[in-house]
C-alpha cells in the first residue's frame, strides 16, 4: 500500500463531506456523446483524477501464467491472526475478525468516509439502499468471495466487511481445507441474512449466485439477503465514460487513488489455495486474504464516494 | 405390393446374373393389444387426437412398470414403438405438478426427433405450458437458461450431461432435485468404451440427484442385443426388469442375400462393384414402386450410390418424385430434417445413408432397405434392416455382399445371420482406466464419501489412491475432495473419438456446407480432393488442419478421388498384459500408430480404374491406441523359411485374415481395425491388430481375451478357402481403406496362404485352442495385482498429459524373446509345454511333408512372388537350433525345389483358384 496517497485521500474525503455537489452526475448525463474516446476524463472532479503515472499495476507473479509455489514457509497461525469457529451443524472453520482500527490507517479513514456517507440520508448509497428497504442502512455488509474456479468449484474464503453502528468490522470466513467449506458458507449465509443490505461488486451475477449454488451443493439452507446493491452497475453509471473500464482495480487506482504494492493475480488464486491445502504453507494464502481485504475496503470506499 | 413382386422385378432386370444367394422369409406377426389401457385421461385424449391405436401389450406393461417406479428395460425388437413408449412415460410424468424427467439419447438428431414429437404429444394432452426442449451445444444461451430455470423435461445426449450439466449441477439444482424419471433410449448403442463411460456418468448423475433429494427411477429402451437387462444393470448399477414380449404387429419380412457376380478373372476386384450393384438394385426397387433406404459404410459411398441411382432413374425431369437423396453425418441439421421430411411426404423415393445415423434418422418406414456389406454385428444388421417395412405391410431387405472374407462367408453361410443368437453387448463400467477419469469428475461435482466408492466398482479405491498421489484429489477423514483448479469433465469426453470438427466452407458463397471430424478430414478433404454433397462435386481448394478450416468450390467434374495413405504402428508404448499362446505369446498393450494420406487417385465415375495420381501434403496424424499382437517363435519361422516359404508373406496373411474375421468374435467392424507386422521396438515378427480409434475402444482387449478362439478359426477359414495359394478372401491383400504398399516388404501382392498356414499351425501347435492364463497374472496375489493396477493407471495418467507427442520411445527388453530354451534347462511347466509343442510341430511338419511327397508344396509357389525384383531378403537372426537332430530332408529339399521352380516358372499364371458362384 502506498501511504503517500492517504493524506490526499483524507483531504478529498473531507471536502466530499462538506457539501454534496453532483459533478460526477454531470459525467453521467452531461456529455451526450458516448462515442467520445473513453481514455480521457471528461469532467474535472475533486475526487477524481486521471493519473497516468500510476500506470498498470505491477504483476509480481504474472510471468508465464504458471503458479510458482512460494519459497518461504509460514503456517496459517503465523500468517493470520484468527480463531477457529465451531458451527453446531457443519463443524469447524476459521475466521479472521478485526476491527477497522486494527487494519491500518487506510481502513480507519475509510471507516470515517463510510460513516459519514451512511449517516447522510441524501448520499447516493444511502438513497439506493433506502430505495429497496425503505430506510437507510443500520447494518450493511460488503461482500467479496474467493473461489477455486468457476462453475462448480468450492468457495474457500468469504470476506465480509460489516458496517454496524458506525464501525467497520472485518470477518473473513476461511475454509482451511475442502471439508470446512460448508461451515464457512453456513456462517456467512447466516451473517448475510441478518444484514439490512449487502453491497458487492458484480455480486448480482457472481458472488451471491455462486454462494447460493455452493450452499445448495453443500446442503446449507439458503436465505436470500434482504437487499442487495451491486456497485458495479452504479459505478458504470457514474464512471464508465471517463475510465477505460470499470474493473475494481481500475476504480481503486483512479477513483480512490490507491495502488497495491504486491497483489496476487486472480488466476493464481485457485492454485495458491490448493497449494495451501496440500502443504499448509500460508504464504500465498495471506496474500489472498490481504487481496480480499483490499477489495472490500475499495468496495466500501467506492460506496461512500458514489456521487 | 409384395416382396415377391419386388424380387421378381430384381430377377427380371437386365443386370441380373444369379446374384441372389439366399432368400429368408420371416412371417407376419399379429398385434397383441392391451385389453384396456388405464392411461391417464389427458394422454388417452392425446392419443385419440392423433388417431393412434390402443397400446400394445408391451407398451401397457412398460407404463405399469414406470408407474411402479421399479427400473426396467423395454427390449421388444426393432420397430415396436419403444421410443414412443418412452415418450408416453415422460409425458405421464409431466402430469404431476412439478416432477421433472430427463431423456438421454446417443445422438443429437434423435434428441431433436424426440423433442419434436414430445412437443406435439404434450400439446395434444393439454400440457403445452410445460417447459421442455432438447439441450445441445448449439442452442442459444437464453434458451438454455430458460430450460435450466424452468424446464421440466430435458432431452439431451450423455455428452452434454457430462460436459455441460454436471460441471455446474448447482445451477441445475431445481431440475435435479425434482428429477423423477431418467429415460435412456437406444441402450444398445452404449457398447465398448462409450458404454463404460455412460455407466459411470449415470452413476454420477444419480449420485448428485440423490444429494439434492431426488430418487429418480431409471428406464430404458434397447435394440436387439442378447442381454438387455444385464446391459441396463451394468449401465445404471441398479436392478432392471425386462419386458421383451412384443405385442406390436409386423408385416412379413423378406431378406435377400445378394452376391455381386464375378465379372473378371483377376484375383481381386473379381466381382462387380457393390456400390454399382446397390445403386442398380435401389433404382430397380424404386421403379417397382418401393421406397428404399440404402446403408453403405463410407460417406463417399453414400454419395456415390445416390448419384449412380439418380443416373439410373433418368434425368431430373423424367424421374419426377422418384429421385434419391444422400444423407450422412456432415450434413447440417436443418438439411437432414428437410431430407427426412421429403421422404416422409413422398417427394423423394429413397435415401442413401451412412449407418452412423441409424438411430437418429426419422424416415417413416420405406418399404425396402439395401445394406451394402454386413455391418459387423447382428444387432446393427437387424437395426438397419428394420428401417424398412411398415408394421402392416411387406418389408424387403437386400444385403449386398462385399468382396471381403466376412461378407463372402455370410453369403455362403446364411445360417450365420438367421440361425444365430444375438451378440452380447459387452460393457465394463468398472474398467479402472475409465473409472479413474470419472472419479475425478465425481469428486469435482460433490465430495465422494468412502461409502460411495462401491458405486464405481472394485478398482475405485486403488484409482482414488493413485489420484491422490498425483495431487488430483485429497482425502480428509472419510471423504475425497477434488484438489486442483482443473475441470476434469472438460478434459475427456465419453466417446473416445473426439476430434474437433472441420467446417467446410464454400469459397463462392461463403456458406458452411458441412462439417467433418478432423480424423476424417485428412483423407477426404485434402487439397485437390472431390468432396461430394447431394451427389454434387466440390473441389477442395485448401485444408488447414491446424486452424481447422477448409474451403471448397463448386465444380462439376466427372471423377471422384480415392485417397491412398498408410497406417502403421510406430512404436509400443506400454505392455499391459501378455500370455503364452501356443508356442508363441500374445500381448495386449498401448501403441502409437500414425496415418498419412500421401496421394490420391482420380477415378471416373462408374469405373474402378484410376486415370491419374497426385501427391498430397498433409501433416501426419498421430494416434495413440491399443493393440493386440502375437509373436511366433523364431525357430518356427526359421523352419518355415527353410521350407522355402516367405515368412513375411505368411505373417501379413495372418494379420489380414485375423482382422477380417475378428468382427465375428468381437463387437467391432473391420474398418475399426488395422494390421501390420513389426514396429520399431517390437520383435520383427510381431503381428499387430490395432484399433483405429484414439485410445481404443476395448476391441483389442476383447480380442486378446478370445485369441484362443480367434486364431483356430482363422486357421480353419484360411485352410478351407477354395483357393490354392492365397486369395483376397482368406489371406488377401492389405485391403485397408487408404493404403500404400511397401513393395520391399512384399506388400501389394497377395500373401502366400501356405506360409500363413504353416506359421499358424506351428503357433497353435495342433492342440492349443484352449484358453491360457496370463503368465504374469498367474503368480500374483491380491497385493501385487493392486500394485500393477496402480502402475498401469499412473501410466495412463501420464499418457493423457499434454503435450501428447512426440515422446520418447522406450526400447525396453521386455519384448525381446528369450533365447530358445533347450529342453534340459526348462523347469517351469509352461516353458516345457512350449518346448514339447515345438518338437511336436517339427515332427508333424516332417510327417506332413513326407506324406505329401515333400516337394509338392513348393511346386505351387506363385511365380509373381519370385519375380518381384525388390523383394526383401530375409536374414534371419542366427538362432541355435533347439532340435539339432532334424532330418536333412527339409533344408536340402527346400533349395532343390526352389531351383526346380525357377526352371519351370511361367511368365504369367492365370487365376488358379476357382471362384464359387452363388447358388
Amino acid at each position: 500500500m502506498a501511504p503517500t496517497g492517504d493524506r490526499d485521500l483524507i483531504r478529498r474525503a473531507m471536502s466530499r463531506t462538506q457539501g454534496p455537489e453532483a459533478p460526477a452526475s454531470e459525467a453521467a448525463q452531461g456529455e451526450p456523446e458516448p462515442a467520445a474516446p473513453r481514455k480521457a476524463p471528461s469532467v474535472a472532479s475533486p475526487y477524481f483524477a486521471w493519473k497516468p503515472e500510476l500506470g498498470e499495476p505491477r504483476q509480481p507473479m504474472a510471468q508465464g501464467r504458471r503458479y510458482e509455489p512460494p519459497t518461504r514457509f509460514i503456517t496459517l497461525d503465523e500468517a493470520i491472526r484468527g480463531v477457529e469457529l465451531q458451527h453446531g451443524q457443519w463443524g469447524p472453520s476459521f475466521v479472521r475478525c478485526d476491527a477497522a482500527s486494527d487494519l491500518g490507517r487506510t481502513a480507519t479513514s475509510i471507516e470515517t468516509l463510510v460513516r459519514s456517507a451512511f449517516g447522510d440520508p441524501d448520499a447516493a448509497c444511502s438513497l439506493a439502499v433506502a430505495a429497496s428497504t425503505g430506510r437507510p442502512p443500520q447494518r450493511a455488509i460488503f461482500l467479496d468471495i474467493e473461489t477455486t474456479g468457476l462453475g462448480n468449484s468450492p468457495v474457500f474464503l468469504v470476506g465480509m466487511l460489516e458496517f454496524d453502528q458506525g464501525t467497520l468490522t472485518l470477518n473473513q470466513h476461511l475454509a482451511r481445507d475442502y471439508s470446512e467449506e460448508a461451515a464457512a458458507v453456513a456462517w456467512s449465509v447466516e451473517a448475510l441474512a441478518g444484514a439490512d443490505a449487502v453491497l458487492s461488486f458484480n455480486g448480482k451475477s457472481f458472488d451471491v449466485p455462486y454462494l447460493r449454488a455452493r450452499a445448495a451443493a453443500t446442503g446449507v439452507a439458503w436465505t436470500a439477503p434482504a437487499a442487495h446493491l451491486d456497485l458495479l452497475h452504479m459505478a458504470r453509471r457514474c464512471w464508465a465514460e471517463a475510465l477505460p473500464d470499470c474493473k475494481l482495480q481500475t476504480l481503486e487506482r483512479q477513483v480512490c487513488a490507491r495502488r497495491r504494492a504486491e497483489d496476487i493475480p486472480g488466476w493464481a488464486v485457485p492454485d495458491a489455495y490448493h497449494h495451501f491445502v496440500r502443504t499448509g504453507n500460508a504464504t500465498h494464502l495471506e496474500r489472498i486474504m490481504e487481496h480480499n481485504l483490499q477489495d472490500l475496503l475499495t468496495l466500501a470506499e467506492l460506496a461512500a464516494r458514489l456521487p | 405390393m409384395s416382396a415377391e413382386t419386388w424380387i421378381e422385378a430384381l430377377r427380371g432386370s437386365p443386370f441380373y446374373a444369379g446374384q441372389i444367394a439366399h432368400i429368408h422369409r420371416v412371417p407376419a406377426r399379429a398385434p397383441v393389444l392391451a385389453a384396456d389401457d388405464d392411461l391417464p385421461g389427458p394422454l388417452r385424449t392425446a392419443l385419440d387426437a392423433a388417431d393412434e391405436r390402443p397400446l400394445y401389450s408391451h407398451q401397457f406393461d412398460f407404463m405399469h412398470l414406470v408407474r411402479s417406479r421399479r427400473g426396467g428395460v423395454l427390449a421388444t425388437g426393432v420397430d415396436t414403438g419403444k421410443s414412443s413408449s418412452l415418450r408416453l412415460a415422460a409425458a405421464a410424468a409431466m402430469l404431476g405438478r412439478d416432477g421433472c424427467a430427463l431423456i438421454l439419447c446417443p445422438t443429437r438428431s434423435s434428441c431433436l426427433d424426440h423433442a419434436v414429437q414430445l412437443e406435439a404429444l404434450l400439446g395434444r394432452a393439454g400440457l403445452g405450458d410445460v417447459t421442455m426442449g432438447a439441450m445441445h451445444g448449439e442452442m442459444p444461451a437464453a434458451t438454455r437458461r430458460r430450460l435450466r430455470e424452468e424446464g421440466r423435461l430435458v432431452i439431451t445426449t450423455p455428452d452434454m450431461v457430462h460436459a455441460g450439466l454436471m460441471p455446474q449441477h448447482a445451477r441445475w439444482q431445481r431440475f435435479l432435485s425434482r428429477l423423477e424419471l431418467l429415460l435412456i433410449d437406444d441402450l444398445h448403442a452404449y457398447g465398448g468404451m462409450f458404454g463404460a463411460g455412460m455407466g459411470n456418468l449415470v452413476r454420477r448423475l444419480l449420485r448428485v440427484a440423490g444429494r439434492y433429494g431426488a430418487r429418480p427411477s431409471v428406464h430404458g429402451a434397447c435394440g436387439p442385443v442378447a442381454n438387455p437387462a444385464e446391459l441396463m444393470e451394468e449401465l445404471t448399477g441398479r436392478p432392471a426388469q425386462l419386458i421383451d414380449q412384443s405385442g406390436a404387429p409386423s408385416g412379413p419380412r423378406t431378406f435377400v442375400l445378394w452376391n455381386p457376380p464375378i465379372i473378371r478373372s483377376t484375383r481381386r476386384k473379381a466381382r462387380r462393384g457393390a456400390l454399382i450393384e446397390a445403386a442398380a438394385i435401389m433404382a430397380r426397387l424404386i421403379t417397382a414402386g418401393a421406397p428404399t433406404i440404402t446403408f453403405s459404410k463410407a460417406k463417399i459411398s453414400a454419395e456415390l450410390i445416390a448419384r449412380y441411382c439418380n443416373e439410373e432413374l433418368g434425368d431430373a425431369a423424367s424421374r419426377g418424385s422418384r429421385s434419391v437423396e444422400a444423407y450422412r453425418a456432415g450434413y447440417l441439421l436443418p438439411e437432414r430434417r428437410a431430407i427426412e421430411q421429403r421422404l416422409l411426404d413422398g417427394s423423394i423415393a429413397g435415401i442413401s445413408s451412412t449407418p452412423a445415423l441409424e438411430e437418429g434418422i426419422r424416415t417413416g418406414s420405406p418399404a425396402a432397405s439395401v445394406l451394402v456389406g454386413y455391418p459387423g454385428t447382428l444387432t446393427a444388421f437387424l437395426q438397419q434392416a428394420g428401417r424398412a417395412g411398415r408394421s402392416d405391410g411387406e418389408g424387403l431387405c437386400v444385403l449386398v455382399g462385399l468382396e471381403t472374407p466376412a461378407n463372402q462367408y455370410i453369403m455362403r453361410h446364411p445360417e450365420y445371420l438367421f440361425g444365430r443368437p444375438l451378440e452380447t453387448a459387452g460393457v465394463d463400467p468398472h474398467n479402472p482406466f475409465v473409472v479413474m477419469g470419472h472419479l475425478r469428475c465425481a469428486a469435482h461435482e460433490m465430495p465422494v464419501e468412502q461409502g460411495e466408492m462401491g458405486l464405481f466398482g472394485p478398482h475405485a479405491v486403488t484409482a482414488m489412491e493413485v489420484l491422490e498421489a498425483q495431487g488430483k484429489v485429497r482425502r480428509i477423514g472419510q471423504t475425497w475432495y477434488h484438489a486442483t483448479s482443473e475441470t476434469p469433465q472438460h478434459e475427456f469426453g465419453l466417446r473416445s473419438m473426439d476430434g474437433a470438427d472441420v467446417p467446410i466452407q464454400d469459397r463462392d458463397t461463403g456458406q458452411v456446407i458441412g462439417h467433418l471430424n478432423e480424423y476424417d478430414a485428412q483423407p477426404l478433404i485434402h487439397e485437390g480432393a472431390v468432396y461430394m454433397q447431394h451427389g454434387d462435386t466440390y473441389l477442395v481448394d485448401h485444408l488447414d488442419l491446424g486452424r481447422k478450416t477448409c474451403t471448397v468450390h463448386r465444380e462439376e467434374v466427372d471423377y471422384y478421388t480415392q485417397p491412398s495413405g498408410g497406417t502403421d504402428v510406430n512404436h509400443i508404448d506400454h505392455v499391459l498384459r501378455r500370455k503364452a499362446m501356443g508356442s508363441g505369446e500374445c500381448v495386449w498393450g498401448e501403441v502409437t500408430a500414425h496415418f498419412d494420406t500421401t496421394h490420391y487417385s482420380r477415378i471416373p465415375f462408374r469405373s474402378l480404374d484410376a486415370v491419374s495420381t497426385h501427391a498430397v501434403f498433409t501433416p501426419t496424424m498421430w494416434l495413440e491406441t491399443m493393440a493386440v499382437w502375437f509373436v511366433a517363435p523364431e525357430p518356427l519361422l526359421a523352419e518355415v523359411r527353410r521350407s522355402g516359404l516367405d515368412v513375411m508373406h505368411g505373417l501379413r496373411g495372418i494379420g489380414y485374415a485375423t482382422r477380417m474375421l475378428l468382427p465375428l468374435f468381437v463387437r467391432c467392424d473391420t474398418a475399426d481395425l488395422s494390421h501390420t507386422v513389426g514396429c520399431s521396438n517390437s520383435p520383427w515378427q510381431a503381428v499387430f491388430i490395432y484399433e483405429r480409434l484414439p485410445r481404443g475402444l476395448g476391441y483389442s482387449q476383447a480380442a486378446y481375451e478370445r485369441i484362443h478362439e480367434v486364431l483356430p478359426a482363422v486357421y480353419e477359414a484360411v485352410r478351407k478357402c477354395n483357393c490354392r495359394a492365397g486369395c483376397p478372401l482368406c489371406v488377401g491383400k492389405p485391403l485397408r481403406r487408404f493404403t500404400t504398399w511397401n513393395v520391399e516388404r512384399g506388400e501389394g501382392s497377395v500373401p502366400d496362404k501356405r506360409a500363413s498356414l504353416a506359421i499358424l499351425k506351428g503357433l497353435l501347435a495342433d492342440h492349443v485352442a484352449a484358453p491360457q492364463i496370463d503368465t504374469e497374472r498367474m503368480t500374483e496375489n491380491r497385493e501385487s495385482v493392486r500394485l500393477s493396477l496402480e502402475r498401469e493407471i499412473k501410466r495412463r495418467l501420464e499418457r493423457q498429459r499434454e503435450p501428447k507427442l512426440p515422446h520418447a520411445v522406450e526400447f525396453g527388453d521386455q519384448l525381446e524373446r528369450p533365447e530358445p530354451p533347450s529342453p534340459g534347462a526348462l523347469t517351469s511347466p509352461d516353458a516345457s509345454a512350449r518346448a514339447r509343442t515345438r518338437t511336436g510341430f517339427d515332427r508333424e511338419l516332417v510327417r506332413r511333408l513326407r506324406r505329401s511327397g515333400a516337394a509338392e508344396p513348393h511346386a505351387e509357389l506363385p511365380g509373381t512372388r519370385l519375380e518381384t525384383p525388390t523383394e526383401r531378403v530375409e536374414t534371419p537372426p542366427q538362432t541355435p537350433d533347439p532340435t539339432p537332430a532334424r532330418p536333412a530332408l527339409i533344408a536340402g529339399d527346400g533349395l532343390a525345389s526352389l531351383a526346380r521352380l525357377r526352371a519351370r516358372r511361367k511368365p504369367d499364371a492365370p487365376a488358379q483358384e476357382t471362384k464359387e458362384t452363388a447358388p
